[in-house]
């Protein structure tokens, strides 16, 4: 069962992210998913709440990014910590996702398009 | 045979406040060593500038990239304009770290800028055989800082009323 926050601001849709969601083996499926029923074209997914990621579970989030981008929906990242982006630099060769400091810029970012 | 005599024990004190004086002055050049090597440097509320001086090991890399992603996060920083003119030697070792430093600001959503890039300069990172990948690079610092304007919707504009 789906236990992620997600949350419709205007047009984005708003996706926090836990340590706990990592662990789902259905995380991609499920939230695509709950996703495909909202009309909303682009999603922020939060990372914040993540204070460490391993390869594999970064693997999961490019793997949501790219799941969502494959049903029409634009995914951004968001909220990744000092101490996780100095982690993803050496575990992979260059992590090509759009980034944003926080939900507000990447809404910014998103409205601007 | 001589006996031997004891250090008197306001010597062996005299002795250890030395010491203790020696750790302090010890302490307090680290710290500003510290200070020297990560310098961050605040131009506007959203463009940061980090002049880097010296030698760059690895360890030093981690310091200063450290440094400017809490920065990131504290202060909403959007555009990092990493100096490197002062740098000792650019070789592939250091252009790694600067290139990872550039990663790194991207994921927290923020854009580095490396200056100080000179024509030979260029020419030993292309001879090496460096990708910069889409690291933003320049030769003066000048035209970094007029790109980080442009990044954060801002611009240098002459006014007319230069002091003569």
């Amino acid at each position: 069962m789906l236990t992620t926050n997600i949350e419709r601001i205007g047009s984005n849709t708003v996706i926090d992210l836990d340590e706990k969601d990592l662990l789902s083996n259905d995380l991609i499926r499920s939230l695509s998913h709950e996703l495909s029923k909202i009309s909303n074209r682009s999603a922020v997914i939060n990372l914040e709440q993540i204070s460490a990621l391993s390869s594999r579970e970064w693997g999961e989030v490019v793997a949501l990014v790219n799941a969502l981008r494959l049903i029409g929906i634009r995914a951004v990242l968001c909220g990744i910590n000092p101490s996780v982006a100095m982690t993803l630099i050496e575990l992979v060769d260059s992590p090509r996702v759009e980034s944003y400091l926080n939900v507000d810029g990447a809404l910014d970012a998103l409205e601007a398009e | 045979m001589r006996d031997r005599k004891e250090p008197s024990s306001s010597a062996r004190t005299d002795e250890k406040i030395e010491q203790q004086q020696r750790e302090i002055e010890g302490l307090q050049h680290s710290i500003a060593a510290a200070k020297f090597e990560l310098p961050l440097l605040r131009i506007s509320q959203e463009i940061l500038m980090v002049p880097l001086v010296g030698a760059m090991d690895s360890m030093r890399s981690q310091r200063v990239m450290q440094n400017i992603l809490d920065n990131i996060k504290s202060a909403g920083t959007k555009v990092i304009v990493i100096d490197i003119a002062g740098v000792n030697v650019v070789d592939s070792s250091v252009a790694s770290h600067l290139i990872k430093m550039g990663l790194a600001t991207k994921l927290m959503g923020a854009t580095t800028i490396i200056s100080g890039i000179s024509p030979d300069m260029a020419t030993n990172i292309v001879n090496l055989g460096i990708q910069t990948g889409d690291t933003e690079t320049t030769n003066t610092l000048e035209d970094a800082l007029n790109r980080a304007y442009r990044h954060v919707g801002l611009a240098l504009v002459a006014t007319g009323d230069a002091d003569n």
